[in-house]
């Protein structure tokens, strides 16, 4: 109980306060005592404390080693390694998690990072076996599409053409509109001729397959039901909470697979493009492993919207860039919602800040601008689109680069750049540090391919 | 304002007609969402004649709107067969609710309760706070404190809470909170990623728990 209370200090920012607490507890037994020295490390790196974190975890390894609070330290002192650049450190720190708790809840995650930081070392050969060990052991987590990428470009650094085939198919196949699924379809076009025979990999076996559960087929609402005539007569008065409540409980009684699309285009009739987005990803969280035809194209559509098209394909051409990975970034910054305001006070579709706003307006030469303009969804992507090429420019051209500086910042993708060499722009893009921005350029890259698959040409 | 003008307009060109009433409720639900209860009324009532299959909207809102306005016998009247005129609809519990609170008003804590407690399954905080003041109110004070408690401690995070506090502190005598319901109450909003409350109460628990807990 007095450790929950701790930890609730502690994430209340009452850092001091957990502290005393946690001395107060002395030497506890068993998971207890174990728990006790996690949020004693948390809270000594809340305070910049490094050597007392440190300390801690070792107390927590002489303690109890095979507590699972050790798994998550071994996490924080790695991530902390690789924050101050000591790579060998952080390795060690994420071999020790993953091999201490094969089967933890961050076993795959660990072994990862290690694999990747082992590749980043210039060790191919131990990054090859790391791949393959990934996929053996952790065949249905989140990171066996990178593994299965990057083992597979290594095979094709030693001319192994007819694995890294194979294992690009399997992306492909697999992981439809993943982000490295479409890399590997890339990387398949530029690979020589195959060969008469295609050789088989049992590690892609152990692979499983897509859980076609996934799949809708397309159906009509019955039109016959109170619920959805009420909805239609509500939604048609703009009470679209109301309508999407009705349709809820017709869905509720009579199933079907209308009722996800149906909300859906409620919110995007009246302009909720955000809340059909989020809808319908929470009605077809798995849609990225799947293709195109395996949902319903209303799905699709909600999923993708193309709103502000005109506007939107207008200040892309004015600037040069694919109107597709533009509405990609708009759908990462605001789900295209005009008058999303982050925490940051970034503003509108493309989420920019006032101040940069405004920088780009005096450079556009914009007539009469204020900042209130930024909520126009016209102007938001004429200055927005315009500070992305920008970026570009800065940084040759490279999308992954500028969509990685448009997040996090020029100076720091700068930072990132200088830290080692880099294959290509993929390589960069997987080593970058901070999750969220990752995941941010993988997730605009792979989108705009989903965009153009689609509905084609723009 | 102009789009309340322009939907006024628009509910009174169409008088005779379904899409006129929901005009009408329209522009009450937009009075309603103001808090502008007293200019609600009109509209709901001009709604009311060609409501058709949105009838349960229609009563249920004007229902609220007499009773936020002090009309305690109009909202009884609009309330009281809603269960019976609208079976399916989904606004049933809330139109019990509405009537329950209106009950109260009228001096019928008994009924109020009685009615409560039919539709007390599954669970809901605004049934479970309009209970506990219904219990309250005909001084049944252990019940009162039992169900308003049950909302702060087991569900902090509904938007009742901190009423159901204000209100457990208004009753005669409430046994102090068990450390079972603190660590419920602290573990919920955790969950919720609310951290500066069970902070908070984890220093008053801390001080009747442990000796040695920091001042704050």
């Amino acid at each position: 109980m007095q450790l929950a209370l701790a930890d609730a200090l502690h994430r209340g920012g009452r850092n001091r306060d957990a502290k005393q607490v946690l001395d107060s507890l002395g030497s506890l037994q068993g998971e207890l005592n174990a728990q006790r020295l996690y949020l004693l490390g948390q809270v000594a790196f809340a305070a910049n404390d490094n050597d007392m974190f440190y300390r801690t975890v070792d107390e927590l390894r002489q303690a109890d080693p095979t507590s699972l609070w050790l798994e998550q330290a071994l996490l924080s002192a790695a991530n902390l390694h690789l924050v101050h650049h000591e790579y060998d450190q952080a390795l060690d720190s994420f071999r020790e998690a993953q091999q201490r708790f094969p089967d933890g809840p961050r076993a795959s995650y660990v072994h990862w990072k290690a694999a990747w930081l082992t590749l980043r070392q210039g060790r191919n050969e131990d990054a090859k076996k790391a791949f393959e060990e990934q996929i053996a052991l952790y065949p249905s987590a989140g990171e066996t599409p990178a593994a299965l990428y990057w083992r597979a470009r290594l095979a094709e650094e030693d001319n192994q053409f007819a694995m890294a085939r194979a294992f690009y198919q399997k992306l492909s196949d697999r992981y439809r509109n993943f982000y490295y699924a479409e890399l590997a379809r890339q990387r398949l076009k530029s690979l020589p001729a195959a060969g008469d025979a295609t050789t088989q990999y049992a590690l892609l076996d152990r692979i499983p397959p897509l859980d076609s559960s996934g799949k809708v087929t397309d159906s009509e609402p019955p039109s016959d039901e109170l619920h959805v005539q009420k909805a239609e007569l509500l939604a048609n008065g703009g009470l679209v909470d109301f309508a999407v409540r009705e349709l809820q409980a017709a869905a509720s009684t009579g199933g079907g697979s209308w009722a996800p699309a149906e909300t859906a285009q409620l919110y995007v009739e009246t302009g909720h493009y955000d809340r059909a987005i989020e809808y319908m990803k929470h009605s077809a969280p798995n849609y990225f492993a799947l293709d195109i035809p395996d949902l319903p194209r209303k799905y699709w559509e909600a999923l993708f919207p193309k709103p502000y098209w005109a506007d939107l394909k207008r200040s892309s051409a004015a600037n040069g860039l694919d109107p597709y990975l533009v509405a990609s970034l708009i759908r990462q910054e605001s789900e295209f919602n005009p008058v999303a305001v982050s925490r940051a006070n970034a503003v509108g579709l493309m989420q920019l800040l006032p101040k940069t706003g405004k920088l780009v307006a005096k450079e556009s030469k914009l007539k009469r601008y204020n900042a209130s303009q930024l909520y126009t969804p016209a102007v938001n992507m004429e200055l927005g689109t315009r500070y992305f090429r920008g970026m570009v420019d800065k940084f040759g051209g490279s999308f992954e680069y500028a969509l990685a500086a448009y997040n996090a910042g020029s100076d720091r993708v700068n930072e990132w750049l200088a830290q080692g060499k880099y294959r290509d722009p993929q390589e960069f893009v997987e080593s970058i540090p901070f999750t969220e921005t990752r995941e941010y350029v993988q997730a605009i890259l792979r989108n705009a391919s989903v965009y153009k698959q689609l509905y084609g040409t723009p | 304002m102009p789009a309340y003008a322009g939907v006024q307009a628009y509910a009174l060109a169409h008088a005779r007609e379904d899409a006129g009433a929901l005009a009408w409720l329209v522009l009450g639900y937009a009075h309603v969402l103001d808090k502008d209860y007293g200019k609600a009324i009109d509209p709901l009532n001009r709604a009311k004649l060609h409501a058709g299959d949105l009838g349960d909207y229609v009563a249920y809102y004007l229902g609220t709107s007499y009773l936020e306005t002090g009309h305690t016998a109009e909202a009884l009247a609009n309330l009281a067969d809603f269960a019976k005129t609208h079976p399916d609809s989904l606004l049933g519990r809330d139109a019990q609710v509405s009537y329950a609170d209106a009950l109260l008003l009228e001096g019928q804590a008994a009924e109020a309760t009685s009615l409560l407690e039919r539709i007390r399954v599954p669970i809901r905080s605004d049934v479970e706070f309009a209970l506990g003041r219904a219990y309250a109110a005909s001084g049944q004070t252990a019940k009162a404190a039992e169900t308003l408690g049950n909302i702060y401690y087991t569900m902090p995070a509904a938007t009742e809470a901190d009423a159901a506090y204000a209100e457990l502190r208004k009753l005669p005598s409430v046994p102090p909170p068990t450390v079972a319901q603190l660590k419920t109450r602290a573990e919920a909003l955790i969950s919720r990623h609310r951290y500066s409350d069970p902070a908070q109460d984890a220093i008053g628990l801390g001080r009747r728990i442990t000796p040695r807990w920091p001042e704050s």
